[in-house]
């Protein structure tokens, strides 16, 4: 197999960026990007957290891949750059030589479309995945209708196929605006944006422009839960105390049929974990994030990581030149690269993100992103309780994930009183999702752990009296999308393989002895 | 000076049982896990426990194994997620089927309830396998578990019967005194105790060498995938077609397969544990011997690190120097035995001899292999499928 100069993970702004740089600079350069997803996939609530409302024209591949080529010029600017590129096609895992692994050639990362998967090896590696849904839960949020933001805007732009009418927006943030923004666009009604924050937090002028529309902010308040039969009629609200307590007698129902998350964005770091990259917790950039110097190398030499894969916050999301600029400066810093990254022309005001919201809105920005989020979470164990399901896929209640309970599949008739293990867990030293995971079974479904994995790490760092950042991340395994066993199937497989395969050690000599 | 009857060197399956059943039998014991038990293999292999058919020094020890298994949950007081519905090794070449005729034979001469299977009958036990199965060989008393889940159930039922299990804690040495075991020395601080029994796993070597006893084994890397949960289609353990698995309760699929890599490991620290593109050729494998179920997802894989002896055959000695060592290794069939090694241990310590027959596991069949056979089997670090 030939070895590619430049793989580019990632067609947003960041990878189209980097791609394209690349490209210019005389690299031989592959961009893959999984949009459009297939319907199977979205209704495994991957990438992002679509819900169960998923119009049928989403099936329709050929549509898709029209809208998403239209959606976005530079993607034939990338082609005409003679960048090579596949749509349709996830990168599904990232593997190197390494203690273990050794007998590997060289670097290479595995891509899959609806057909066949294949392994393409590379030189440089640029890591431009992006960010998923921050998703916390609530009563009522398995009904069709509940999404997250990311996915609300994928819907919306480029796939056109967002079902609803009238939308409810959960987060004042900047992600929360846009995406209120965006739904007036496509001519949803906006029923209004809830905050358990006093304020609006995000920019002010996005906000104004919603004001200006009469779009009512529903502050200090959280979820008690979403209603309806099997679609979204309502949100029922309830106001909080600064304690984020639900307030008595403050409870009202806003009619809707979408309620869209827009309480953060996650990096998504699984290839960057799998590739061996350094991470560090940043609480301003989305919390689990690669380590990187400024010209956006990782500490694996060859990888980089752009855009909102490496840490997103409130300026990036709203000014997307900043991925840009991410994206040129990894395509100038490959060695080689005709340009040599001059961080300063480029720009270290615009690659400082913090230049465009300190000083705008201090108040809002003084009660921080992860402080926010624990806010809300703390909201909605208040209003909603402990026995709400945390992971969706396999049916776990918050209650049954910090008491570490086995799945309800497993309980004898009648069910053991089953005395709380927490303190197994805690006792290990560094309460470890992963054994909470596998004795538990939340994070194990088929939306690998997209839908759950925040609040588990949140509840797990509530239960053992610490702050977020000190649990450890739970481990990311390929395939880090869901890949049909057929699809993945190694259909290349060379014979050499085929006749030397041992189910076990020693098939041979039990064979022939 | 912290002390115990027994301290059990390593929390994997092989170590909580043997605890287990010593805490059980009213012995202080405590075990001494580097991490978090039942974290490496025992927490990650394919769940089978076979009665190990071909390995004729191993047959006694898998035929209790399979006895215990169905009492485990009582036993225990929590889920192992046990499933005893036997085994079917089914042939998908000719070559196997052959092999798979002549050993029921050989099995049925070992009192091990081995049937040969028609592909008719093949099929009304596993309905989804491929069309092109050639019969297959079926074996009762056997089934398979849930690795994590049962290592977490021994270590509940260790501390519930007053046994002390000290994790993220390292040993760091083995104190002789004339001939004696005495203590053990740890990140914690020493422990006395009269018995020390290693459960280390691919550390075996490392600890052994504490205690002065040179033990011959080497470490490998394995891969398995999981599928999303489908709906029910098998109880059996599979094993055909380059994979053994099985279905869990929860629905997916759990197989594994295919070259392994050779490796070292240090005393301490977590031994790394990448998968590589291999998953697809096992998912290749998984999607040709139950085609009905192919497009369904593979959802994540991992690996896990096994130690082999020389024999592929387990280690399992007590020693006369230093006295008060016992020394054992699975040889990357814990899992499935674990249940009766822990009583072999308990026996072994407590009455210096097993009721279970072990003749041929002891360490000294290895005394006259030179220090450079990992060489000669080119098992040497790094080495890929040899």
């Amino acid at each position: 197999m030939s070895t590619e100069q430049v793989v580019v993970v990632g067609a947003g702004v960041a990878g189209t960026s980097a791609a394209i740089e690349a490209a210019r600079q005389g690299f031989s350069v592959t961009l893959v990007d999984e949009h459009p997803l297939s319907l199977a996939t979205m209704a495994m609530d991957t990438p992002y957290f679509f819900g169960s409302r998923l119009l049928p024209t989403l099936g329709d591949r050929g549509l898709m891949l029209e809208r998403i080529v239209e959606s976005d010029e530079r993607l034939a600017e990338a082609e005409e750059a003679g960048v090579k590129m596949h749509l349709g096609t996830c990168v599904w895992g990232s593997f190197r030589p390494q203690e273990n692994s050794r007998h590997l050639e060289r670097p290479c990362v595995g891509l899959a479309d609806g057909e066949r998967s294949w392994m393409l090896d590379y030189e440089h590696l640029i890591l431009a995945a992006g960010a998923r849904d921050f998703v916390l839960s609530f009563p009522g949020w398995e009904l069709a209708g509940v999404l997250g933001a990311r996915a609300a805007m994928a819907l919306m732009t480029p796939y056109r196929a967002l079902a609803g009418q009238r939308l409810v927006v959960l987060g004042s943030g900047a992600l929360g605006l846009q995406t209120a923004l965006l739904a007036l666009e496509h001519g949803l009604d906006l029923a209004g944006i809830v905050d358990v924050s006093p304020e609006v937090r995000g920019d002010p002028d996005l906000w104004s422009r919603l004001a200006r529309r009469g779009t009512p902010f529903f502050a200090s308040s959280t979820v008690r839960e979403a209603v309806g039969d099997k679609e979204v009629r309502g949100i029922r609200l309830v106001a909080v105390d600064r304690a984020m307590r639900p307030v008595a007698g403050t409870e009202r129902t806003v009619p809707c049929d979408t309620v869209c998350l827009a309480l953060g964005l996650v990096p998504n770091i699984e290839l960057a974990h799998l590739t061996g990259c350094g991470l560090h917790y940043e609480p301003e950039l989305g919390g689990w994030v690669p380590r990187r110097s400024p010209t956006m190398a990782t500490s694996v030499e060859g990888v980089y990581v752009v855009g909102d894969a490496g840490g997103v916050d409130e300026a990036m999301v709203i000014n997307p030149e900043v991925a840009c600029d991410q994206g040129l400066v990894a395509a100038r810093a490959l060695p080689e690269a005709r340009d040599r990254p001059d961080t300063e022309a480029v720009g270290a005001a615009r690659l400082d993100r913090r230049a465009v919201t300190a000083g705008r809105r201090p108040e809002a920005n003084a009660h921080g992103q992860v402080s926010w989020q624990a806010a809300w979470l703390r909201s909605l164990v208040a209003a909603g309780g402990m026995d709400v399901v945390v992971c969706q896929c396999e049916g776990v209640t918050r209650q049954e994930l910090v008491d570490v309970q086995p799945p309800r599949y497993l309980a004898g008739s009648p069910p053991r009183r089953w005395d709380t293990k927490l303190s197994t867990i805690l006792e290990t030293g560094s309460a470890h999702p992963d054994l909470l995971k596998r004795l538990t079974r939340a994070g194990m479904g088929h939306c690998q752990g997209r839908r759950c994995r925040e609040q588990v790490a949140a509840l797990l760092a509530d239960a053992s009296g610490v702050d977020v950042s000190q649990v450890p991340l739970a481990s990311y395994r390929p395939p880090v999308r869901p890949v049909p066993m057929k699809v993945l199937s190694s259909q290349d497989e060379p014979e050499a393989t085929r006749e030397k395969w041992a189910s076990w050690f020693y098939p041979w000599i039990r064979v022939h002895s | 000076m912290d002390s115990a009857d027994v301290v059990i060197i390593g929390g994997g399956v092989t170590g909580l049982s043997s605890a287990y059943w010593l805490t059980k039998a009213g012995r202080d014991v405590i075990v001494v896990e580097k991490g978090i038990v039942g974290w490496e293999a025992s927490g990650r292999n394919g769940g089978i426990s076979s009665r190990r058919a071909d390995e004729l020094p191993v047959v006694p020890l898998a035929r209790e194994a399979c006895r215990l298994w169905p009492t485990m949950d009582e036993e225990l007081g929590y889920p192992t997620e046990w499933v005893g519905a036997g085994g079917l090794s089914p042939a998908m070449s000719e070559e196997r089927r052959a092999y798979l005729v002549e050993a029921r034979a050989r099995w049925q001469k070992l009192s091990i309830p081995a049937r040969w299977l028609d592909p008719r009958e093949v099929r009304e036990l596993v309905p989804s396998i491929s069309e092109r199965v050639l019969g297959g060989v079926f074996v009762e008393s056997a089934g398979h578990a849930n690795p994590q889940r049962t290592a977490q159930a021994f270590a509940w039922a260790i501390k519930d019967r007053g046994g002390r299990i000290y994790q993220q804690t390292a040993v760091t040495g083995i104190q002789v005194v004339n001939e004696r075991v005495t203590a053990v020395a740890t990140t914690r601080g020493p422990i006395a105790a009269e018995t020390v029994v290693s459960c280390a796993g691919p550390q075996t070597a490392h600890i052994g060498r504490m205690a002065g006893v040179e033990t011959p084994v080497a470490p490998a890397r394995v891969e398995i995938i999981a599928t999303v949960p489908v709906p029910p289609l098998f109880d059996v353990y599979l094993s055909g077609q380059g994979l053994y698995g099985r279905q869990t309760r929860r629905g997916n699929l759990i197989f594994g397969g295919g070259p392994h890599e050779w490796t070292d490991v240090e005393a301490t620290g977590e031994p790394g544990k990448p998968n590589t593109p291999l998953i697809r050729n096992i998912a290749r494998r998984l999607a040709e011997l139950l085609p009905a179920v192919a497009d369904q997802p593979v959802l994540r894989s991992w690996a896990g690190v096994v130690e082999q002896t020389p024999d592929y055959l387990p280690i399992i000695e007590r020693f006369d120097a230093p006295q008060g060592f016992v020394l054992v290794t699975a040889s990357a069939h814990g899992f499935g035995l674990c249940p009766a090694t822990g009583q072999v241990i308990r026996d072994l310590v407590i009455k210096g001899t097993s009721s279970i027959p072990i003749e041929g596991l002891a360490l000294g069949r290895f005394a006259a292999l030179g220090t450079s056979w990992r060489e000669a089997r080119q098992w040497m670090a790094g080495a890929y499928n040899t």
